[in-house]
């Protein structure tokens, strides 16, 4: 009788362990964790409402970026006029400016990013996969590309082909993939080496399978953490190339382009250099804690 | 017999994210010198973790209380310097792998010589002459030349050698051995055995060894403690608890695994089911659902350690009614 | 027991290695396994033993085409697999299959149960409906002692031995008529061990499997393998029915290694007599000249330094590579 109870019991917990046959995969686990990060959960609470003030900003305030008016030049931020962020030296609204440079640098650093992620992910992961000469002829030649000046690069693309903000994206994306691919590589060598491919092409799955199933699944977590902080970086690039003029033109803003204005102007009107300023630290901040969140989140040592 | 290393109530915990779990529960033993002792256990039965904690080398969210008296002193009480001095000179450990107690930029001669100049208040001479007596008697070859050597330079049979050397070397009270043989292959294996007995009978230390091998603890241990879900459900002398175990997990872990000394044609008798999930360890015994003899009160009310013979202890329900 | 499905003709693995330095860089060859053969009756299961560093599990995966051989043959069902295309060899790979040491990194961490073990059925067979996989996904689960119902959950989620299950059914699926098992249960507790073997030695009686068993542990190759074979830096030492080669190993190294086993008796293991060998296993990038055993052969003798013994193969098919075991 009381084996049959304890048999029951065992039973009882073997039901149990059936009613909670959905397992959870490591993304739920890395998602949980991500959620219980307070300064990555407060990084993208901002980062959103910037995102979204960069859209609906503009539309709020009455004035566009071409209103040009003679008797609000140098306007101190005031809840009067609307003109909240106060005016620049030729009478624009800073309200209008600063999200309509966040629209210019937000974007910026996102599609940069996404060209370095194409490019980075696939010339890495091939130059990862295939190994060997073919691994080493990619990887100096990425070598060779490192060594080239950024600024270099971006001056003689701009004497070429002249000032263009798409150039801009090009100009960044085409230096940034080099790190990726490298990140990339050397995530793509360790996975390889992990006895589950091993075992898929012990099992007869095609190289496109194992690639798409085993190998890029298992690489993308450090590349998302490295998109995150990429992000930044590459905002940060576009401010010091409008900085320097080689940038964004106007009538076009971009925060690196107000921060350039306002810097000239900053004993007289110094809220045109701390407004636009202040978002770009914020929106930095944002990307940083939102980067080391999943860095926490998605990093195996957890496991 | 004098105690080197007494253990009483031990209980070691971890904070995790999910609460804190027990590793080692209301642990009690002591280790007399001359005595060799075994500890056995599968993974997360706590038989690392208890030593690791008596020697304050846990990881740190961890936390023990109980005591853990060497000689007479509380090593869990003792401040971090005493405990420094303590360590690699009375009390010495070898882990599973060496290669990362040895220091990789010092040559291993002046690695051994220092323990001596250190705690021993040697001269260099006199330490050099020591290190060699004792690399000779472990008929080590090419001795001059392999003093000379980086720890790299090593194999892991030969780091384990070296840190036998060291506690030959120190003559500790107590020596720790952490699975000294399981990364190393049999031949090897063989070779650091016999190093071991030739330490049994040549020093008076108190030797600890950590190990899932029954094959290693018959031939080195007297007296054998079987760890399960972080207790001790067997104690006694090492005949004994080979020719008559009495807990049902030792009676089973002696049972499942092949010999080379039995030819069976036969599926092995295989203890069924998972080994315990601390996390969420049952109300009663933890061996309750892979015991074949379990009965309703093992599932619902934990056996106490008891004493069955002077030197017998075994904690389990089913041996109080026999 | 009589056909072999496998036969491996003087096999051999170099591995190519750079050394010395920037001025006079060479290329040397690692001979991983250095002429090795052996049949594989269908049905059988053949253990191979040795130390780390022996080639074991470069010669399973070198049979299995999954490291390309530098010379010699190995005959699947009569055909030499190493002269397939990479395509022809993969459509073949449903025969053979393979068990790994580790079973939590054999098993892709992003992947649930059944994604784990369909991969292998809808690789070899793309036209395979959904429930034909499904129903066999939870017949093979059945089958190697998991429920059915854990299909949907990740590998971290259970325990070392269920995981070793996992990549069992991940081989089994198939149907293999082949299995090379790599150290499959080095990795897991004792108890748990048991388990495994048991389940291993079911499945290869049940499905008439051939096993090629890798491991370093003499006494699980002894109570699950029909045939042993003892490797040693790459090359065959001996090779023989079980029985007679724990009865009576000729070899020196098999002695040497049977005797090295502990025995959880003490009374026997503290009075046998134990033949311990001096130093190291030698580097395989430069084995020693002749018998690569001599340098901890305790039996070495001038013409072991000088030649290398041939392999002798006995009246009962027994082979064994030593220049002395008449006398020993």
């Amino acid at each position: 009788m009381t084996l049959f109870q304890a048999q029951s019991e065992s039973q009882l917990q073997l039901m149990d362990a059936a009613a909670r046959l959905k397992g959870r995969s490591l993304w739920q686990d890395a998602a949980e964790r991500f959620s219980k990060n307070k300064a990555a959960m407060g990084g993208v609470i901002v980062l959103g409402l910037i995102a979204i003030m960069s859209i609906v900003g503009p539309m709020i305030s009455p004035y566009t970026l071409e209103d040009l008016s003679w008797e609000s030049i140098g306007i101190a931020p005031t809840m009067e006029n609307s003109h909240w962020f106060g005016t620049d030296d030729t009478g624009r609204d800073m309200w209008v400016l600063t999200w309509m440079g966040a629209r210019v640098s937000l974007t910026i650093g996102v599609m940069t990013t996404f060209i370095a992620l194409l490019i980075g992910v696939a010339y890495g992961a091939t130059a990862g996969y295939v190994g060997g000469r073919t691994d080493n002829l990619m990887m100096r030649f990425v070598d060779v590309l490192y060594a080239l000046p950024l600024l270099f690069f971006i001056i003689i693309l701009v004497t070429v082909f002249g000032r263009n903000i798409y150039l801009v994206f090009v100009a960044i994306g085409c230096v940034e993939w080099l790190t990726m691919a490298r990140i990339v590589r050397g995530q793509t060598l360790s996975v390889k080496r992990k006895e589950y491919i091993e075992a898929a092409l012990a099992s007869g799955v095609r190289t496109n399978t194992i690639i798409r199933r085993h190998v890029i699944p298992n690489v993308i977590g450090p590349v998302i953490v490295y998109v995150t902080l990429l992000v930044p970086t590459n905002i940060l690039v576009e401010s010091y190339l409008s900085f320097l003029g080689l940038g964004v033109q106007e009538p076009l803003t971009s925060w690196g382009v107000l921060i350039s204005r306002g810097a000239n102007a900053l004993e007289t009107a110094p809220w045109l250099l701390l407004i636009p300023a202040t978002f770009l630290a914020i929106t930095m901040f944002c990307f940083n804690f939102i980067g080391d969140g999943l860095r926490d989140a998605l990093d195996p040592k957890d496991r | 017999m004098e105690t080197v290393l007494a253990l009483q109530h031990l209980t070691v915990r971890f904070d995790t994210k999910d609460g804190s779990v027990a590793a080692v529960n209301d642990l009690s033993l002591s280790v007399g010198r001359g005595e060799c002792i075994g500890i056995v256990g599968e993974s997360g039965s706590g038989k690392s973790q208890t030593f690791l904690a008596s020697m304050g080398l846990l990881a740190g969210n961890g936390k023990a209380t109980g005591r853990a008296l060497f000689r007479g002193h509380d090593l869990l009480k003792m401040n971090r310097d005493h405990l420094d001095k303590l360590r690699g000179n009375r009390v010495c450990m070898i882990f599973q792998d060496s290669g990362t107690s040895l220091t990789p930029h010092m040559r291993i001669g002046d690695q051994l010589m220092e323990i001596l100049i250190a705690h021993k208040g040697h001269t260099p001479d006199v330490a050099r002459k020591r290190v060699l007596e004792v690399m000779e008697s472990m008929r080590i070859p090419d001795i001059e030349k392999r003093l000379t050597q980086y720890p790299h330079e090593f194999s892991g049979g030969m780091r384990q050698r070296v840190m036998i050397a060291m506690a030959l070397l120190c003559e500790p009270d107590l020596l720790i051995a952490d699975e000294p043989t399981t990364a190393l292959d049999v031949t090897v294996q063989a070779q650091i055995l016999n190093l071991f007995r030739a330490l049994k009978a040549h020093t008076k230390s108190a030797i600890v060894l950590i190990t899932h091998d029954l094959g290693v603890v018959a031939g080195l241990c007297d007296r054998v403690v079987v760890m399960y879900g972080g207790r001790m459900v067997e104690e006694g002398p090492v005949a004994d608890i080979f020719a008559t175990p009495k807990h049902p997990y030792t009676q089973g872990l002696l049972r499942c695994m092949p010999r080379l000394d039995q030819l069976l044609d036969a599926d092995l008798d295989a203890i069924p089911g998972q080994p315990p999930n601390l996390e969420n360890l049952p109300k009663g015994c933890a061996f309750a659902e892979r015991c074949s003899q379990a009965n309703e009160r093992c599932t619902t009310e934990r056996p106490v350690l008891r004493e069955l013979s002077p030197t017998r202890r075994a904690a389990c329900h089913l041996l109080e009614a026999a | 027991m009589s056909t072999p499905v496998l036969k491996v003709e003087n096999l051999k693995v170099h591995f190519p290695i750079k050394s010395g330095g920037f001025l006079n860089a060479r290329t040397l060859p690692l001979k991983a396994v250095d002429g090795v053969s052996f049949n594989v009756d269908a049905g059988e299961c053949l253990g191979v033993v040795g130390e780390s560093g022996c080639g074991k599990s470069t010669l399973g995966r070198a049979v299995l085409q999954l490291i390309k051989p530098t010379a010699g043959k190995v005959v699947w069902m009569g055909e030499n697999l190493c002269d397939l295309s990479h395509e022809t060899m993969r459509q073949k790979r449903s025969d053979l299959q393979l068990v790994f040491q580790d079973p939590l990194s054999s098993l892709n961490p992003r992947l649930t149960v059944a994604e784990i073990i369909r991969e292998p059925l809808y690789a070899t067979d793309a036209s395979m409906t959904r429930e034909e996989a499904d129903t066999r996904i939870a017949a093979i689960m059945t089958a190697v002692g998991l429920l059915p119902e854990m299909r949907n959950r990740y590998p971290h989620e259970f325990s070392g031995g269920q995981c070793q299950r996992i990549a069992i059914a991940r081989a089994m699926v198939l149907r293999p008529k082949l299995i090379v098992c790599d150290e499959p249960v080095s990795a897991l507790d004792v108890s748990i061990q048991a388990q495994i073997i048991n389940l291993l030695r079911r499945l290869q009686k049940e499905y008439g499997l051939s096993l090629i068993f890798i491991s370093h542990d003499l006494s699980v190759v002894r109570h699950l393998c029909h045939r042993v074979m003892v490797l040693y830096l790459g090359r065959m030492m001996e090779m023989a029915d079980r029985d007679s080669l724990f009865a009576k190993p000729l070899h020196p190294y098999t002695q040497a290694l049977i005797s090295a086993v502990p025995i959880p008796d003490p009374a026997k293991e503290r009075t046998k007599e134990a033949v311990i060998l001096s130093g190291d296993l030698p580097s395989p990038m430069n084995p020693p000249s002749g018998c690569v055993f001599r340098t901890r052969c305790p039996k070495a003798t001038p013409v072991c330094i000088k030649d290398a013994p041939a392999i002798e193969t006995l009246d009962n098919g027994r082979q064994i590579a030593c220049h002395h075991w008449r006398t020993l």
